[in-house]
């Protein structure tokens, strides 16, 4: 079981039919994912005090409902999905539709990649800076920028997860990250 | 399977705990399809209403009062359905919130889902215009079944701002007389302001007239008057009838 993908695990769970089994295999998923979507709501969130149950109350919602899961498509991106709803609804933001209706990088999402991109980062001192500036990035940068550095989740995974545009993921990945080299090149003047 | 880590068991205990278990296969297949109708419903609605719209400002006649300046246009603005175009928008709003929880949406710029469906909106109202359908419907709302939610209101009951439509009964050398839609007879005043559509139009008995112009104890000092000829859109009347240009222009 521990050799196995993800995918191929779900693909066992949806055959199984035994209850007892299911939960059995499904918890292999949960000790793989617990501990990232941990760190995940961490950063997000800066909540700590109840992290731990809004982390097991996503992996209760993801069992339940695990029969809407399309094993073809990949496991993580669907499970960091339940979590950004639960994040969300924790955090009590708005929901993302009536806000993204109104965001400029959702409608047209070029007409602000021309706010282009410093990427002279390289992976390394983009997580260290992470650790240091996440707070300064707002919510909506926040998260992309965590999944695609800190969760290693491609574009169109992001895009998937949050339901947003596959550009407007870049956008605000290069946007983040334009926030965090500023943040850095201040702290290096002063 | 048996060396279960903490997590692991956690997990496990708390299902148990809890008695929770998976949802059964056909309750997500049963959110799919209410998620596919609710798209047949809001395209739907969005291509009648669209198209109802259409319907209603020609066959009332409040499209052709944009032809006599700014006044009428404001008189346009004022005449418009607007409870159908609110129900219009919030068809188009829905179908797009609809439409966006899946990838091939969400995953482009809201902006591309927007102009397909209004693309698509645009061509089935068309599409719907084309058909008989909002005359049949209207004939059928005449013959009374006792609707009073009816979107085809009797042609007695159309009211345009400023501006009223009628049957030339009387011509006289100041100007004519003519039947109304609520069966009253208006005297229409024409002076060297009033704009003609066409301008070469003259006043003869039975022409279907729209004179934009505010009443005053049955009269209405004319701004614009427009004849129906032959190509125009007929105008809803009384008894439920279209009618067009009256017959004798087809002898002009």
């Amino acid at each position: 079981m521990v050799d196995l993908l993800d995918e191929e695990i779900a693909q066992q769970i949806l055959k199984a039919t035994n209850q007892d089994q299911q939960s059995q295999m499904f918890a292999v998923l949960v000790e793989r994912y617990q501990s990232k979507m941990q760190n995940y709501g961490r950063r997000l969130l800066f909540d700590h005090s109840d992290i731990e149950d809004v982390v097991q109350e996503i992996f209760l919602k993801a069992y339940v409902n695990f029969r809407s899961y399309d094993p073809t498509r990949k496991f993580s991106t669907w499970l960091y999905r339940i979590a950004h709803n639960e994040f969300i609804n924790h955090g009590k933001k708005f929901s993302r539709q009536i806000v993204d209706y109104f965001d400029l990088e959702v409608v047209f999402p070029w007409f602000k990649s021309s706010q282009n991109v410093e990427s002279d980062f390289d992976q390394q001192e983009l997580l260290e800076s992470l650790e240091q500036y996440i707070e300064k990035l707002d919510f909506k940068y926040r998260e992309p920028l965590l999944l695609s550095v800190q969760e290693q989740l491609s574009y169109q995974e992001i895009s998937d997860v949050l339901r947003i545009p596959v550009s407007t993921v870049g956008v605000r990945i290069n946007r983040a990250r334009t926030i965090l080299k500023k943040q850095i090149m201040k702290l290096k003047t002063n | 399977m048996n060396n279960l880590q903490d997590p692991q068991s956690d997990f496990v205990t708390k299902l148990q705990a809890k008695h929770l278990a998976m949802k059964p296969k056909w309750y997500f297949f049963v959110r799919q399809v209410i998620k596919a109708g609710l798209v047949g419903v809001f395209a739907t609605s969005a291509m009648y209403f669209v198209s109802l719209i259409i319907f209603t400002l020609y066959s009332s006649g409040a499209i052709h009062l944009s032809r006599f300046g700014l006044m009428g246009l404001s008189d346009l603005l004022l005449s418009l359905p607007w409870l159908i175009i609110a129900l219009a928008l919030v068809s188009v709003f829905g179908l797009v919130w609809i439409s966006d929880k899946y990838p091939i949406t969400y995953r482009h710029p809201l902006v591309f889902t927007f102009i397909f469906v209004v693309g698509v909106v645009t061509l089935g109202s068309y599409a719907i215009g084309q058909t008989r359908l909002h005359d049949t419907l209207a004939v059928l709302s005449s013959k009374s079944f006792g609707f009073s939610f009816s979107p085809y209101p009797q042609a007695e009951m159309i009211k345009l701002h400023n501006a009223e439509v009628g049957e030339v009964v009387e011509v006289d050398d100041d100007g004519f007389w003519m039947a109304n839609r609520a069966h009253d007879e208006v005297y229409v005043e024409i002076s060297e302001q009033t704009q003609f559509a066409p301008k070469d139009a003259e006043i003869e008995n039975d022409d279907i007239v729209i004179v934009s112009g505010s009443e005053n104890d049955k009269k209405i000092r004319a701004k614009g008057i427009k004849v129906l000829r032959e190509g125009d859109s007929p105008l809803m009347m009384p008894g439920g009838s279209k009618k067009g240009h009256s017959k004798s222009q087809d002898d002009r």
